[in-house]
C-alpha cells in the first residue's frame, strides 16, 4: 500500500478565486523518492502544504484526493492531523532558522518533539534527542544539545531541523527546498544525509527543488511542475534521457550547456574510449 | 591585463580575511571566482573596486596601479568606470524612483556629458542587452527579475568599462532567464570586456568562464582552465566543491569519494 497517494489534487485559491495547482498525481511507496521541480510559483510548495494539512488561510484543496497510509485526509480531524505529523510524515524547508525558537536551546527543541510525540520522560527525551542528533551526522551532539541557534551554521541547524523531523520516526520526509540556502558542499552534505536516511530506515521522501540535478540525485520518479500544472512525469531516467516537454528538456539543456554536465559527461566519454 | 590582483590581503581586525590571493582576467576572458560563505570572494571583489583597503598587496586595472589610490583619486576614478561591479539583487542596486532610463544615464550625468547624447546612449545600450525600448520609461518596480538584470548591466557597460565584476549573476534568475542571461554575458566576452563572475556555486558559471580560481578560506587553493578544475583538480577542496555539485546524469564525485574528500579536509584543517 501506498504511504502516500496524490490523485489529481487542485488546490483553490479563495481571494485570488482561481485554482493555483491544477492536478498534481503521485504514489509514494516505503523507501521511494518522488521529486517534484518547478519553479517559484509553480505549486510545488503549496502541494506539500496540502500533503500536510498546512495550507495558508483562503487555500482549499478543491479536487482530487490525497491519502496517507490509505486514509483519505479530507475525514481527519485537528487532533488526527497532529498525530499524523510527525509520526507519519515529517518535514523540513528551506530556512530552518525560522523554525527554530531562539531563546532556546537547540537540544530542547529536539527532545520536546520527542516528548510529545513519543510520551518519553524528561531524561530519556533528553538522551533520545542527542542520539537524534548523533544520527543527523552532527559531531559531538552533546555539545550541539546545549547550543543555541545563533551558534549554529545554517547546514548545522537544517541537520537539527532534520533529526527533530525524524525524532517520531515517520515513513516520510518531506524535503521543500531543505538545501536552497545552503553553500554547495554543505547542499551536498544534506542530501548524502537524505540518501543515507532513506537506506538504514527506509524513510521514503518528496523532495521539492528548483533544481532538477537535486532531484535527480536522490529520486526514483520526478513530476516537473510549471504554474500549477505538471507538464512531465515519470521514472528519472526517462526524465534524464527522453524528456519530452520543452520546458524540461529547456532544464536539461542548461545543465548541459552551462554546467558541470558539459565537463563531466566529456570525462565520461574519455573512459569509454 | 585588464585585471591584475596580486598577493592581496585583507585583514577585518585580527581576522585575515583574504591571503596573498593573486588572479588576473584578460580582456574578452571571463574568470569565474568561486568560494562558499566566508571564503573571501566578496573581499576580493570589494577591495578591487576599493570598497575595502587591503592590508598587502596591489590591484591594477588596465595596467594603471590603482592600490594606494584614496579620497579624491578613488572618486575620479569610479566617475571614468574603468570598472564596474554589478551587485547580486538588481531590485535593490537600482533607485526604485528612477525611471530605468534615468538610472541607465546617471554614470554619464555623473562625468559631465549632455543629457540629451546620454540619452541617445541608454538606447544603445538597451539594445545591446536586449531590453525593450518601451521599458526605458518605467520605474524598477515594474520589470521582471530578468529585464531589472540587464538594466543594471546597461547602467555598469555606458561607461565602457574595461572590467565588470558581476557578483551571483544568475542565481536569482529562473531557468529561462537564466539561459538568456548566459548567452549575452556570452556576448559581451566577445566583445573584449573583461568579466569577473563570483558565485558560490561552480555549477552555474562553469560553462561560461573560460577559467575559474577556487577561493577556500581566503586563499586562492587554485586557478585554471574550465576543464581542468572539474575534471582534473588539484586541490581537495576544489574536488569536494566540485564533487558536490549536483549534476544530471554523470556525477562528479558519489558519496563515499566525498566522505574521503570531507576527511582529508578536516585533517588539513578544514572549517570549523
Amino acid at each position: 500500500m501506498a504511504l502516500l497517494s496524490l490523485r489529481d489534487v487542485r488546490i483553490h485559491d479563495g481571494v485570488g478565486r482561481r485554482d493555483l495547482v491544477h492536478g498534481v498525481s503521485f504514489a509514494l511507496t516505503p523507501g521511494k523518492a518522488v521529486g517534484i521541480v518547478g519553479e517559484s510559483g509553480s505549486g510545488k510548495t503549496l502541494t506539500c502544504q496540502a500533503v500536510l494539512g498546512i495550507l495558508p488561510e483562503h487555500f482549499a484543496v478543491s479536487g482530487g484526493q490525497i491519502e496517507i497510509e490509505g486514509r483519505d485526509v479530507s475525514t481527519l480531524t485537528q487532533k488526527e492531523w497532529t498525530a499524523v505529523r510527525g509520526t507519519t510524515i515529517g518535514a523540513v524547508f528551506q530556512d530552518p532558522a525560522s523554525y527554530l525558537n531562539p531563546s532556546l536551546k537547540v537540544g530542547t527543541q529536539v527532545a520536546e518533539v520527542v516528548r510529545v510525540k513519543k510520551g518519553l520522560g524528561r531524561r530519556d527525551a533528553r538522551q533520545r534527542a542527542i542520539e537524534l542528533l548523533g544520527a543527523v551526522r552532527l559531531r559531538d551532539p552533546e555539545r550541539v544539545y546545549r547550543q543555541y541557534p545563533h551558534e549554529l551554521s545554517g547546514g548545522m541547524l537544517q541537520r537539527v531541523l532534520i533529526a527533530a523531523a525524524i525524532a517520531a520516526d515517520p515513513k516520510v520526509l518531506i524535503a521543500d527546498e531543505a538545501t536552497t540556502a545552503l553553500d554547495v558542499t554543505v547542499q551536498a552534505e544534506i542530501l548524502d544525509l537524505l540518501a543515507d536516511l532513506r537506506e538504514r530506515t527506509g524513510l521514503a521522501l518528496v523532495v521539492v527543488s528548483h533544481d532538477l540535478a537535486v532531484v535527480a540525485q536522490l529520486c526514483d520518479e520526478v513530476l516537473v511542475l510549471r504554474a500549477g500544472e505538471t507538464v512531465e512525469q515519470g521514472p528519472v531516467e526517462r526524465i534524464l534521457y527522453e524528456p519530452r516537454h520543452e520546458y524540461t528538456k529547456l532544464l536539461i539543456a542548461e545543465h548541459e550547456q552551462y554546467g558541470l554536465d558539459r565537463f563531466t559527461e566529456e570525462k565520461e566519454l574519455d573512459h569509454v574510449a | 591585463m585588464s585585471l591584475e590582483v596580486s598577493n592581496l590581503d585583507v585583514h577585518y581586525g585580527r581576522t585575515h580575511a583574504l591571503r596573498g590571493a593573486s588572479l588576473s582576467v584578460a580582456a574578452g576572458e571571463t574568470v569565474g571566482l568561486i568560494g562558499e560563505t566566508g571564503s573571501g570572494k566578496s573581499t576580493l571583489a570589494r577591495a578591487v573596486v576599493g570598497l575595502v583597503r587591503p592590508s598587502a598587496g596591489r590591484v591594477t586595472v588596465a595596467g594603471e596601479d590603482v592600490t594606494g589610490y584614496r579620497g579624491r583619486r578613488w572618486r575620479a576614478l569610479r566617475r571614468r568606470g574603468l570598472v564596474q561591479y554589478v551587485f547580486q539583487d538588481p531590485l535593490r542596486s537600482l533607485d526604485p524612483d528612477l525611471t530605468v532610463e534615468e538610472s541607465i544615464v546617471e554614470p554619464l550625468l555623473i562625468q559631465g556629458r549632455p543629457r540629451r547624447a546620454a540619452a541617445e546612449r541608454a538606447r544603445e545600450l538597451a539594445a545591446r542587452v536586449h531590453l525593450d525600448e518601451a521599458l526605458l520609461s518605467r520605474l524598477p518596480g515594474e520589470l521582471s527579475g530578468g529585464q531589472r538584470q540587464r538594466v543594471t548591466v546597461a547602467r555598469a557597460l555606458i561607461t565602457e568599462p574595461r572590467v565588470v565584476i558581476l557578483d551571483e549573476p544568475v542565481s536569482a534568475l529562473d531557468a529561462a532567464t537564466r539561459v538568456r542571461a548566459l548567452e549575452f554575458f556570452k556576448q559581451l566576452r566577445a566583445s573584449g570586456t573583461a568579466l569577473l563572475f563570483i558565485s558560490h556555486d561552480l555549477g552555474s558559471v562553469a560553462g561560461i568562464a573560460d577559467r575559474i580560481a577556487v577561493l577556500y578560506q581566503g586563499e586562492i587553493v587554485e586557478t585554471g582552465p574550465a576543464r581542468t578544475i572539474v575534471n582534473a583538480a588539484e586541490h581537495p577542496y576544489t574536488r569536494l566543491l566540485v564533487g558536490s555539485a549536483p549534476t544530471l546524469r554523470s556525477a562528479a564525485a558519489d558519496r563515499a569519494e566525498r566522505e574521503e574528500l570531507r576527511a582529508l579536509l578536516q585533517t588539513i584543517g578544514g572549517p570549523a
